[in-house]
């Protein structure tokens, strides 16, 4: 009887110890991740750049690249979209970033850090003054809702030739309209 | 602290100031050379068809123009009877190919050229601050350094 005591007893104290020690204060507190859409798209992995093999660029940011490229084409082909991208089809100086380079290398940017890129900054104008033609004389005119949902749509198209799954483009699409009340100013 | 050892102080603080100085323009000048972003050289050209393609033709075209040395990609709108080509301006100019495509196929197209007024916008991306003060620094280093 003495001998079962005993064993409790031992048993009990390995139990609370092990309870205590694993409640400590300064342990870290576990929260669940959850992965932004940049992570589902291939996040901070790092890959070598097709368009420049001796450089390296993470996983999610090519995967957007290339999805901002399709939908570039689909925009340069949509005669709507032409009065608010001239310099995509435009004559170039021998020199000057072209307006595909330019357009392509920013909108990427603009998409990743929206979607959860930690190691890309936006640094250019808020969509509201970025899109106001009297703060941002680049802007040809005040974008119309019509006009800011065909731009959806090209986008739309174009990560489907990518072959992106709907449920991302579903949360894409959620990203882009909600800066449409900002973009959208007539 | 002696004047002599003063002196060695800020000769040190001095040098570590031009050093980092230097490595910040390289940086610089590294991060916004558009020769070291994806695409460089890369534009984008519009053939508009008077008529719409059937499929057999829009991918022999599109195939026709992919073989053109400096052609990236080709895609044939079927909405809009249009091809948009990517196309390395350091290798072949948009006119180049669509002459070349014109003289190959029995088309009607016209090569798009966006009007004067359009140009005159220069509307690289609506987004870019280009008045920054990071904008200012990185342009004069790139006219300066490279």
């Amino acid at each position: 009887m003495k001998k079962t005591n005993l064993k409790f007893m031992v048993l009990a104290a390995i139990a609370t110890a092990s309870l205590v020690s694993s409640c400590k204060k300064d342990d870290p507190v576990v929260t669940p991740m959850t992965m932004t859409l940049y992570d589902t798209l291939g996040g901070t992995t790092l890959v070598t750049d097709p368009s420049n093999t001796s450089k390296m660029v993470e996983k999610g940011r090519l995967a957007i690249r290339g999805v901002v490229d399709s939908s570039i084409f689909v925009i340069a082909a949509n005669p709507a979209m032409a009065p608010y991208f001239p310099t995509l089809l435009g004559e170039v100086t021998a020199g000057n970033t072209t307006g595909f380079a330019a357009l392509s290398d920013n909108f990427t940017t603009f998409v990743a850090t929206a979607t959860g890129a930690k190691n890309y900054t936006y640094t250019g104008k808020n969509m509201k003054d970025a899109h106001d033609p009297a703060k941002n004389p680049r802007m040809a005119q005040k974008s119309t809702a019509a006009d800011f949902d065909i731009f959806v749509g090209d986008i739309v198209k174009g990560a489907k030739k990518n072959g992106v799954p709907d449920a991302i483009i579903g949360r894409l699409g959620t990203i882009l309209n909600s800066v449409k009340d900002d973009v959208v100013q007539r | 602290m002696n004047r002599k050892k003063f002196l060695r102080i800020v000769l040190v603080l001095t040098g570590v100031v031009i050093l980092l100085f230097g490595i910040l323009v390289f940086h610089i000048a590294q991060v916004t050379n558009p020769k070291n972003k994806p695409h460089y050289g890369i534009q984008l050209s519009r053939i508009d068809f008077d008529y719409a393609l059937d499929s057999a033709t829009a991918i022999e075209v599109c195939n026709y123009i992919k073989s053109i040395d400096g052609v990236g990609n080709a895609m044939y709108s079927y909405e809009f009877h249009n091809i948009v080509f990517s196309h390395d301006l350091n290798k072949v100019k948009g006119r180049t190919v669509y002459d070349a495509l014109m003289n190959t196929k029995q088309l009607d197209a016209q090569l798009y050229v966006v009007n004067a007024e359009d140009a005159a916008k220069n509307a690289k991306c609506p987004v870019v601050n280009n008045k920054g003060i990071l904008m200012s620094l990185a342009h004069k280093i790139q006219i300066y350094l490279l």
